[in-house]
């Protein structure tokens, strides 16, 4: 599984880094970031937590 | 929430008003807001109110969060209030631009604003948090929104984000709250230039001291596309974090706690896991809104929900329905801190999501922990009712509970860390 963020759509709600800490990270400004593109098999649920849990809809896995 | 407990059982809701008349400064808004969400998401989504020379109420989380999410055909130019403009209103950046130049404002002021930023506060607020506690936990009763909540946010943004002393508080406050609830008061002019005068004074003050690396001097030395920010777009921009900073926060905890002096098994479920609250607040927070909605300008054509809306036409997303529809949201007039997921829009959404969500969570956060783990038990107090003051900010402006303080209490005077145990169990 792959994460990727879409930083045009990103505000900043800093929801992915608070439920997957392991897989999310925030920039300078407090935008969301992907720690490592490639998610390992034990996180794909938080993963998928929060990408259910971004209200802007930023966040996609393929 | 126990209606009656707000206002009498016995009032009808005025669905008319909702529909037709919809103007948050009427306390038939602060009184039946909630109860007439699910007809006004039902029966009326796009609503026309004919107060403030006519305005749109969209209500649906679909629309509204596309509404705002599109800030071409919906523009946040300072023409998009529904109160008239009073002569002399300055024009507040951001809130009050579009991108690309509101982005750029946003990008100054982002840093300061980060949760890892807000998190190195968090010693000073958890003391300031325990102080205003210490002052009213003897007592048995308390109101919490006068005691406690409007008084933490107003501290907190004076001495830790402008690094300034808070004396003024008490005259500053007394302008915003006619600003904010009482726009219409003949006053609310000469309030707000009140208000102008003292940010001039403050930032002068800022000017002329040692450079701190801080949101105030990141403002006064900016550069914006080359150029400095002027002296007005520093005095709104210092207006609007005042505004966005102050009423929000301490409505919140006041709405949180109303709710939790009304859910015994809540109290004790977070007391005894207090690592759960952060999540259960994005339900809090769902649940009731601190701001019931923002307005828009719209700037092209367009149509929502099979309602003509038409460039120049002014249009208020209602955010506390949206976070009521059940569009979006199972068993929306259930307050669930398990929910998920939970895209509610308490915050905001698009660019101008709250600037301030990062310092109100933490605020929120230690508020409720040293709230919870100094009581044992709290309820509001039998025979007094509940008060909410018309405005679109939305929270409880008297809150009388009634506690038994926990023994735990006293271990926080004697120099222990209480928040250590939070932490522990979480």
């Amino acid at each position: 599984m792959k994460v990727f963020i879409d930083a045009d759509k990103c505000q900043g709600h800093a929801r992915c880094a608070q439920l997957a800490p392991e897989a999310f990270g925030l920039d300078n400004e407090g935008h969301g970031v992907v720690l490592s593109e490639t998610v390992e098999e034990s996180y794909e649920s938080v993963v998928r937590n929060a990408v259910a849990n971004c209200p802007e809809r930023a966040i996609w896995i393929e | 929430l126990d209606a009656v407990v707000t206002r009498d059982a016995s009032d009808e809701i005025d669905l008319d008003f909702f529909f037709h008349h919809f103007n948050p400064y009427e306390q038939t808004f602060a009184d039946q807001l909630q109860e007439a969400i699910p007809d006004l998401l039902d029966r009326c989504p796009v609503a026309r109110s004919d107060d403030f020379g006519g305005f749109w109420v969209v209500s649906s989380y679909a629309e509204v969060m596309a509404g705002y999410q599109d800030w071409r055909t919906f523009s946040s130019a300072i023409e998009k209030n529904i109160v008239p403009l009073r002569p002399g209103q300055p024009v507040k950046p951001p809130i009050d631009l579009d991108p690309p130049l509101q982005r750029r404002y946003r990008q100054l002021l982002n840093p300061f604003l980060t949760p890892a930023r807000v998190a190195t506060l968090e010693t000073h607020i958890r003391t300031m948090i325990v102080d205003l506690i210490e002052e009213f936990i003897d007592d048995g009763q308390v109101d919490l929104a006068r005691q406690f909540s409007r008084k933490l946010p107003a501290r907190m943004l004076y001495r830790l984000l402008f690094g300034i002393e808070d004396t003024d508080v008490p005259k500053v406050q007394e302008w915003l709250r006619v600003i904010n609830y009482d726009p219409r008061n003949p006053k609310a002019r000469d309030c707000e230039q009140a208000l102008l005068g003292w940010i001039r004074r403050t930032l002068a003050d800022r000017r002329a001291g040692p450079r701190q690396d801080d949101m105030l001097d990141a403002l006064l030395h900016a550069d914006i596309d080359g150029e400095l920010v002027s002296e007005d777009e520093a005095v709104g921009t210092v207006l609007i974090l005042i505004l966005g900073g102050f009423g929000t926060t301490a409505d919140m905890i006041s709405s949180v706690m109303l709710h939790l002096a009304q859910r015994e098994d809540l109290q004790h479920r977070l007391r005894s896991d207090p690592g759960l609250i952060p999540f259960a607040l994005d339900e809090f927070l769902r649940f009731e809104p601190p701001v019931s909605g923002q307005s828009r300008i719209c700037r092209r054509d367009t149509v929502i929900g099979g309602e003509e809306i038409k460039d120049g036409d002014r249009v208020f997303f209602l955010i506390s329905a949206a976070n009521r529809d059940p569009a979006e949201f199972d068993q929306p007039e259930v307050l669930d801190i398990d929910r998920s997921p939970n895209r509610h829009l308490a915050f905001g959404i698009g660019p101008h999501r709250c600037i301030g969500s990062n310092v109100a969570r933490l605020n929120l956060r230690v508020s409720l922990e040293e709230l919870l783990g100094r009581t044992e038990t709290f309820h509001i107090t039998p025979g007094e009712r509940v008060r909410r003051d018309a405005s679109v900010a939305w929270g409880p402006a008297y809150l009388p509970l009634t506690f038994t303080s926990a023994p735990a209490a006293a271990a926080g005077q004697d120099g222990s860390r209480p928040e250590d145990g939070a932490r522990r169990s979480s």
